[in-house]
């Protein structure tokens, strides 16, 4: 362990400084509960009832925005954790007389991130618990006493 | 003359208004109503955009990823209450290195606009704020548009 300890304060500087390095800055947005997206075509007869729809789901709990968009037929909202795109389905299915279906977009063209962003977002959260486990590892191999030679070969 | 009466002379002394103190007017991050007003606007800002045929497809990929759209989100917000003059630092790519190769038109950049407006029509934004805030997004045309 006590030969560790120098490549183990290597890492756990390396890692400190990276996650320094790739940090995001604290604002007030992160005290904001996260929010997801989802559209849903309606087959509205009438727009009335894809206005009516959304600001009836406008209050639904969990719910922080709902569009209607007649010439698309689309319904979107936004919504936190608090509900679920099958919850927030089967209400506007108790509500309108037919299925909803969820809007498919057609596959966006252009650059794309290969890496799933969900995996780079996690990188600088990594980078500090690795830098901190090397930092208290490195710290504990220092302070191991050098190991004493056996009496066989001290002779 | 008691100890305490002297501390509160000097207190007051120290924080009276001078000649030339100016009062500062409420930022527009303030008008506006602070973060959470903000996130409001840009959650219906974002809900519009996705309703929005001439535009949505653009967003499929980032609709589709709750990480991404927790990002595109938090970086609407940091922008617009870092431009308003609030407590946020905008931590994204600049609008050049972000739409770079996408191609937007000029079409699709006026229907974001169009979108934006409503949502900030939606709740009732009065005309100076609106306008101060298009404002400041306006400019960002150039680098967001055919690049």
């Amino acid at each position: 362990m006590r030969a560790f300890r120098i490549p183990l304060s290597i890492l756990a500087v390396l890692a400190l400084g990276a996650w320094y390095w790739l940090r995001v800055p604290w604002s007030p947005t992160q005290t904001l509960a996260p929010v997801s997206l989802v559209a849903f075509r309606l087959q509205a007869a009438n727009p009335e009832a894809g206005l009516a729809l959304a600001a009836a789901a406008r209050e639904w709990p969990g719910v922080t925005a709902t569009t209607y968009n007649p010439s698309s037929d689309l319904l979107a909202l936004s919504f936190t954790a608090a509900t679920s795109e099958p919850d927030l389905q089967r209400r506007m299915e108790t509500l309108l007389p037919r299925p909803v279906v969820k809007a498919r977009f057609p596959a966006a063209t252009g650059p794309q991130c290969p890496i799933p962003h969900g995996l780079l977002a996690q990188i600088p959260d990594v980078l500090l618990w690795t830098g901190l486990l090397a930092g208290l590892l490195s710290l504990f191999a220092w302070r191991l006493p050098r190991r004493a030679l056996p009496a066989t070969l001290s002779m | 003359m008691s100890l305490g009466g002297f501390l509160l002379a000097c207190l007051l002394l120290a924080t009276q208004c001078k000649d030339g103190d100016v009062i500062q007017d409420p930022t527009l991050y303030e008008r506006l109503g602070g973060i959470t007003a903000i996130s409001a606007v840009v959650d219906q800002f974002l809900a519009n955009v996705v309703a929005d045929d001439a535009i949505n497809a653009r967003f499929a990929a980032t609709v589709a990823d709750p990480a991404r759209t927790q990002l595109l989100r938090n970086n609407l917000i940091d922008q617009v209450c870092a431009g308003a003059g609030g407590p946020c630092q905008y931590k994204g790519k600049t609008m050049k290195e972000a739409h770079t190769g996408m191609n937007i038109t000029t079409d699709e950049f006026n229907a974001l606009v169009a979108d934006l407006v409503a949502a900030l029509d939606k709740f009732n934004v009065p005309a100076k704020e609106k306008d101060e805030l298009l404002g400041i997004l306006g400019p960002m045309q150039p680098d967001i548009v055919g690049q």
